[in-house]
C-alpha cells in the first residue's frame, strides 16, 4: 500500500470518526427531509454539502496536507524517504483527502438517492463523474498552487494556504467548467449551452464539461507529479509544460469553426492569445531568485547542457513560443488582416486588443513581454526582495491599466504606445516605444547584477 | 564512502559553500563543526540530496547523490536540526510508516521496526503516541525513523540539542554503537564536549570553506594519520630522526621525554611502527593516539585561518 496513503489513513480515520461523520450527515439530512417532506430539498442540501466538503474543504486538505508536513518539520523526512514522486503525489492527494472524501461520498450517495426518488436518475450517469471529477480538479489545483508556492521558497501561512485553496476552487469551479465554456461557447455563437461544438463535434455540455474536467484533471495530476519530482530533488526538463501549452492552445482552437479555406492568420489567432498569458503564468510561478540565473548562464557558458536544462526557466520555452506566433500571425496577416469581420468577434470575445495584424505590433508586443520580464527580474534580484511578484503585478497593473486609461482620458493617444502594445498608426512609434523601455530595463538590470557581484566578492564559480 | 568535490552553494547575498571538497572514510563518526553561519547545514543539505548545490558533486561510494537521489536516499539518511515526528501517530506507526517510506521489504518490516526501537532504547513505549514522548525521546524515536533503513551513511544536524547531560551520554553511546555495526556518521554540532565522547574525526568549515580534517582517535582503516604520542622512561637522541625517517610518520615534535607525531596507517601499522621502536632498543614507556581536546583543536583552527 502505498506509505503515504496508509500514514494518512492512520492520521484520519478512526472508528469514532468513521461513526460520526454519517450519524451528522443523516441527522441534517433527514432535518432537511422531516421540514419541507420534499426529497427536492433533501437533493439540495445533499449537493450543497457535497460541493462544501468535496469543494471547499477537501481543496484545503490538499493544501494542509502539504502545509502541515512543512509546518511540524516532517517535510525533509519524506523528501529522504525514497518513496517515488508519483506515489508521494497521489498518495497526498488522495490521502490528504480521505476523511472529506468519506463525508463528500456519503452527501453524493444521498444525493444520488434524491436524484432517483424525483425521477432524474437517469442524469446521474453524467452528474455523478462530473460532480467527482470537478473536486478531485479542485483539490489537485491546491495541492498544486501549494507546490508552486513551496517552490518560491513561501512559507505556507495561513494566508497562503487560503490562497492556494482559493485559487484552486476559481480555476477549478468557475474557469474550467462552469462558467468558461457556455460563456466562450455562447459568445462566440459556435454553440448553446445545451451543445458544444468542438473541433467539429457537437457535445451534450454536461458531457463536454466533463471530457474538459478529466482532461484538466489530467494535466493538473501530471503538474502535481512534476512539481513533486522537483521537490524529491528529480531534474526537471520543460517538456511537460511545453506539451501543456500546446495542448491548452490546441484545446481553445476547437472551439473555433474554421474551414480549410480560410486564412492561416486567424486559425492561428487564438493560439496566440493562448500563447501570451501562458508566458505570464510562467513567469510568476518559478522562483526567479538571481542564484538561478547566475548558475543558468555559467552552465550555458561551460556549455553544460543538462545542469543548463534543469535550470530553465518556464518562461523561456513560452516566450519562444508566443513570438513565433506572434510573428507568424502578423506575417500572415500583413495583408488582409483588418479586412477580416472575424477578428473583431475574436477580439469582442476576449475582450482585450488584439494585435493589428501588421508586424510592427507583433515585435512591439515582444518587446512588451520583455520589458515585464525585466520588471519582474529586476525585483526580484533586488539585495532583499520583498513580495517581489505581488510588486511586480501591481506595476504591471499600473502600467498597462492606470497609465494606459489615463492618456486615453486625457487624450493623450501619442502616449499610448507606451503602455499598449501596437496603440499607434506609426509603426516605427509602435516598435521605439517598448523598445526604449527593454533597453532601460536590461541597463537597470545589468547594474543590480553587476552591484551584487560587486557585494558578495565572489570569485568566479569553478 | 562520502566525497565532496568541488562544492560550490549560493544563497542571494552571500556564497554558503565555496569550492568544498573532502572524503570521509568508512565506519567514521565526522564531527562537523564551525562558527554559525559556517555553512554546516547547508553541508549537510547538500550532502544529501534536500538541496541542489550550484557546482560539484556529492559521490556516495560510486553513486552520484544528485543525478539519482531517491536511489541514494535509500543509503542514507538524514536528521535535521529543526526534525518533526508525527505526534498524533504512536511510536509504531511512525516507525512503521518510515520502514515503508523507505521501502523496506514486507517480510523484514516488523523485526526492523522492533529492531531498531530496541537499539534506540524506545521499544517500551511503542503503543504511546509520539506527541506524548519527552524531548529526549522524541530525538531517539526521530533518530530511529532516519535510519531503520539500515542506511550505510547517516548524518545528523545538532542531534543533541537541547537535550539534557544524561540524555546526550546516551546518545552517544548510541553513535558509538551504529558505527560499531558499520555505519558512517557525520554530526554536526556546537557542543564539541559532546562530539569528542565518539567523533574519530573532525572536519571543520568556516565561510563556507573547509578548514580541515583530520583524525582525532586511530581508526581502523588508517585513511587519515593519527596524531600520537610517545613517552621514553629516558631521553634518548635517536628518537626523532628514527621516527621522521619511517614511511608514514609526519609531524614528529620531540620534548625530551615526550614525542607528539602523526602516524598513517590503522591498529596495525601502529603495532608494526611500536614493535619497531622497540627492536631498535628505544625504552617506550607510554604509545598512545594523542588525547588533543576537540576544543582546542576547534580553536587553534579558528585562530589559524582568518577570515577571507
Amino acid at each position: 500500500m502505498n506509505p503515504e496513503l496508509l500514514r494518512n489513513l492512520w492520521l484520519q480515520v478512526s472508528p469514532q470518526r468513521l461513526i460520526a461523520a454519517p450519524i451528522i450527515l443523516g441527522a441534517a439530512f433527514a432535518l432537511a427531509g422531516s421540514a419541507t417532506d420534499s426529497w427536492e430539498i433533501v437533493g439540495r442540501v445533499a449537493a450543497f454539502g457535497y460541493f462544501v466538503i468535496a469543494y471547499l474543504w477537501g481543496a484545503r486538505r490538499a493544501v494542509n496536507v502539504l502545509a502541515d508536513e512543512i509546518a511540524a518539520g516532517t517535510w525533509d523526512g519524506q523528501r529522504m524517504s525514497s518513496i517515488d514522486p508519483w506515489t508521494m503525489a497521489w498518495g497526498k492527494l488522495l490521502g490528504g483527502t480521505v476523511y472529506a472524501w468519506y463525508c463528500a461520498l456519503l452527501c453524493l450517495a444521498t444525493y444520488a438517492a434524491a436524484e432517483v426518488e424525483v425521477g432524474r436518475g437517469g442524469a446521474l450517469i453524467t452528474n455523478l463523474p462530473i460532480k467527482i471529477t470537478g473536486a478531485l480538479l479542485v483539490q489537485a489545483g491546491a495541492l498544486l498552487l501549494a507546490l508552486v508556492l513551496v517552490g518560491k521558497g513561501r512559507r505556507l501561512s495561513r494566508r497562503t494556504v487560503a490562497f492556494a485553496q482559493g485559487g484552486a476552487l476559481v480555476v477549478g469551479l468557475f474557469g474550467v467548467s462552469s462558467v468558461l465554456l457556455p460563456s466562450v461557447t455562447e459568445r462566440f455563437g459556435f454553440g448553446l449551452a445545451e451543445r458544444i461544438t468542438w473541433f467539429g463535434v457537437a457535445f451534450r455540455s454536461d458531457d463536454f464539461a466533463l471530457l474538459t474536467q478529466v482532461l484538466f484533471l489530467g494535466w493538473a495530476i501530471a503538474a502535481v507529479y512534476r512539481l513533486m519530482a522537483g521537490e524529491l530533488q528529480v531534474r526537471q526538463r520543460p517538456w511537460v509544460w511545453l506539451s501543456f501549452s500546446l495542448f491548452l492552445i490546441l484545446y481553445y482552437q476547437g472551439f473555433l469553426l474554421v474551414g480549410l479555406n480560410d486564412p492561416w492568420s486567424l486559425r492561428l489567432l487564438p493560439a496566440l492569445v493562448v500563447a501570451v498569458p501562458l508566458y505570464y503564468v510562467a513567469l510568476f510561478a518559478q522562483s526567479n531568485d538571481i542564484i538561478r540565473y547566475r548558475w543558468l548562464l555559467h552552465h550555458l557558458g561551460h556549455g553544460n547542457w543538462r545542469n543548463a536544462q534543469s535550470l530553465l526557466p518556464l518562461w523561456i520555452p513560452s516566450l519562444l513560443l508566443a513570438a513565433a506566433l506572434s510573428i507568424l500571425v502578423a506575417v500572415l496577416a500583413r495583408d488582409d488582416m483588418q479586412s477580416f469581420a472575424d477578428v473583431e468577434r475574436v477580439a469582442r470575445l476576449w475582450s482585450m486588443p488584439i494585435p493589428a495584424g501588421t508586424l510592427p505590433t507583433a515585435i512591439a508586443l515582444i518587446l512588451f513581454m520583455l520589458r515585464d520580464l525585466g520588471i519582474v527580474l529586476l525585483l526580484n534580484f533586488a539585495k532583499r526582495p520583498k513580495a517581489p511578484d505581488l510588486a511586480a503585478v501591481l506595476y504591471l497593473i499600473v502600467l498597462y491599466g492606470i497609465c494606459g486609461g489615463l492618456a486615453m482620458a486625457a487624450g493623450a493617444t501619442w502616449l499610448l504606445p507606451l503602455f499598449l502594445p501596437g496603440a499607434a498608426r506609426s509603426g516605427l512609434l509602435v516598435v521605439l516605444a517598448p523598445l526604449v523601455q527593454v533597453i532601460l530595463a536590461v541597463i537597470l538590470l545589468q547594474r543590480c547584477w553587476s552591484a551584487q557581484d560587486r557585494t558578495l566578492e565572489l570569485r568566479p564559480a569553478a | 564512502m562520502i566525497q565532496a568535490e568541488h562544492l560550490i552553494f549560493d544563497y542571494p547575498g552571500h556564497r554558503a559553500l565555496d569550492d568544498v571538497s573532502f572524503a570521509i572514510a568508512p565506519q567514521t563518526i565526522t564531527a562537523l563543526v564551525g562558527p554559525n553561519g559556517a555553512g554546516k547545514t547547508t553541508l549537510l543539505r547538500c550532502l544529501v540530496a534536500l538541496d541542489r548545490p550550484g557546482a560539484g558533486r556529492v559521490m556516495l561510494d560510486e553513486l552520484d547523490v544528485h543525478e539519482a537521489p531517491r536511489e541514494a536516499h535509500k543509503r542514507m539518511a538524514f536528521l535535521p536540526d529543526f526534525f518533526g515526528v508525527y505526534d498524533d501517530l504512536t511510536v509504531r506507526q511512525c516507525l512503521g510508516y518510515r520502514a515503508r517510506a523507505h521501502g523496506v521489504p514486507r517480510e523484514r518490516r516488523r523485526a526492523a521496526v522492533e529492531g531498531t526501537a530496541e537499539r534506540l532504547g524506545i521499544a517500551d513505549r511503542m503503543k504511546d503516541y509520539a506527541g506524548t514522548l519527552s524531548r529526549g525521546l522524541k530525538q531517539r524515536l526521530a533518530i530511529a525513523q532516519a535510519i531503520i533503513h539500515e542506511p550505510r551513511v547517516a548524518l545528523l544536524d545538532e542531534p543533541a540539542a537541547g537535550l539534557d547531560p544524561e540524555a546526550r551520554y546516551s546518545l552517544a553511546a548510541v553513535f558509538r554503537e551504529l558505527r560499531a555495526d558499520g555505519m558512517t556518521l557525520i554530526v554536526s554540532s556546537h557542543i564539541l564536549a559532546e562530539l569528542e565522547d565518539y567523533s574519530t574525526h573532525l572536519l571543520a568549515i568556516r565561510d563556507g570553506r573547509i578548514v580541515d580534517l583530520r583524525a582525532l582517535q586511530a581508526t581502523d582503516t588508517g585513511e587519515t594519520p593519527t596524531p600520537m604520542q610517545l613517552r621514553l622512561a629516558t631521553p634518548d637522541p635517536r628518537i626523532g630522526p628514527l621516527l621522521a625517517s619511517i614511511t608514514g610518520v609526519s609531524d614528529v615534535v620531540v620534548d625530551t621525554q615526550l614525542v607528539h607525531f602523526s602516524a598513517a596507517g590503522g591498529a596495525q601499522a601502529h603495532h608494526a611502527l611500536l614493535k619497531r621502536l622497540i627492536d631498535e632498543g628505544l625504552p617506550v614507556a607510554e604509545f598512545a593516539p594523542a588525547q588533543g581536546s576537540l576544543q582546542d583543536s576547534y580553536l587553534a583552527l579558528m585562530r589559524k585561518q582568518p577570515v577571507s
